[in-house]
């Protein structure tokens, strides 16, 4: 619990999704001009985010979590975070600009 | 110490927490740790590889681990130049420079290093063992290095790994014995 009380956890968070994250808030603002339902874009998150999971599997690039490691911040931390920030951002976009 | 493949690099990993092996006991103060070792966030991993991300400039970095850039500066002067550069513009020598100092000033009160020393060169190596020296006074580190000559003057006690078990050093001819080191290499 302890690293989310701390503002560098969410900083590194957005410095490890910053160019997903890019990418997911424009095809979700793509899907929400097509109408398409909202769980269809949270499916879309969780499939970013399976990616990663995947991905950090792989001990090859597992490694890559030893800098977020050093701030305490484990891989379902970082992930959990990764997916809650797209979240937001889409459901910010979502009342401002679809509501 | 220990040959190549003796797995220090997969003890400092599993002290860290970043491997997970079938068995392990960590213990602090006796206090046995059940948690991987980072989620505490008291200690602090200079592992073999890349540390840190290609799209981060030096200063960020620093103002990141809450290293003082002027500091730094007055031990590496030119570094001057880099403060806005990516770290992916460094050199092998000099990103394992910054990521050594990075993480030996961080404030943690366990420091492991695997093979720091990798890619220095001699003065860097000279001010890095300063940098230790005056660290290890209020902090655990714990280093792999294959410099055994840089490793024998640093430490305060010396572990040599083989077929995973750990014997306590105690001079260069017992580093011979092992077969971690050619006979008479003192004479060298």
């Amino acid at each position: 619990m302890a690293p989310l009380f701390r503002f560098k956890t969410y900083l590194l968070v957005f410095m490890f999704y910053k160019t997903i994250l890019l990418a997911s808030t424009l095809i979700t603002v793509l899907l929400m001009f097509f109408k398409a339902p909202f769980s269809s874009i949270i499916a879309l998150k969780l499939v970013f985010i399976g990616l990663f999971i995947l991905r950090f599997s792989n001990p090859g690039y597992s490694k890559d979590l030893v800098l977020y490691q050093n701030f305490g911040i484990s891989k379902f931390c970082l992930l959990s975070l990764a997916f809650v920030f797209d979240l937001l951002i889409s459901i910010i976009i979502y009342i401002i600009f679809f509501h | 110490m220990g040959r190549n493949g003796s797995g220090k690099t997969s003890l400092l990993n599993i002290l860290f927490g970043s491997l997970e092996p079938k068995y392990k006991s960590i213990r602090i103060d006796g206090k046995f740790i059940k948690a991987p070792l980072f989620q505490k966030n008291q200690i602090a991993f200079l592992p073999q590889h890349r540390l840190l991300t290609k799209n981060m400039t030096v200063y960020r970095s620093l103002r990141l681990f809450n290293v003082d850039w002027e500091n730094f500066i007055e031990c590496f002067e030119h570094f001057k130049i880099f403060k806005n550069h990516y770290t992916s513009k460094l050199s092998g020598g000099e990103l394992r420079l910054l990521e050594t100092y990075l993480i030996l000033n961080s404030k943690k009160s366990i420091i492991l290093l695997d093979e720091p020393f990798s890619n220095l060169s001699p003065i860097y190596i000279s001010k890095i063992k300063n940098i230790i020296q005056t660290n290890k006074t209020n902090k655990i580190i714990l280093i792999t290095d294959h410099l055994y000559e840089e490793i024998i003057s640093l430490s305060n006690d010396l572990y040599f790994l083989k077929n995973g078990c750990s014997k306590l050093i105690h001079n260069i001819t017992d580093l011979e014995n092992e077969g971690y080191l050619p006979v008479n290499s003192q004479q060298r």
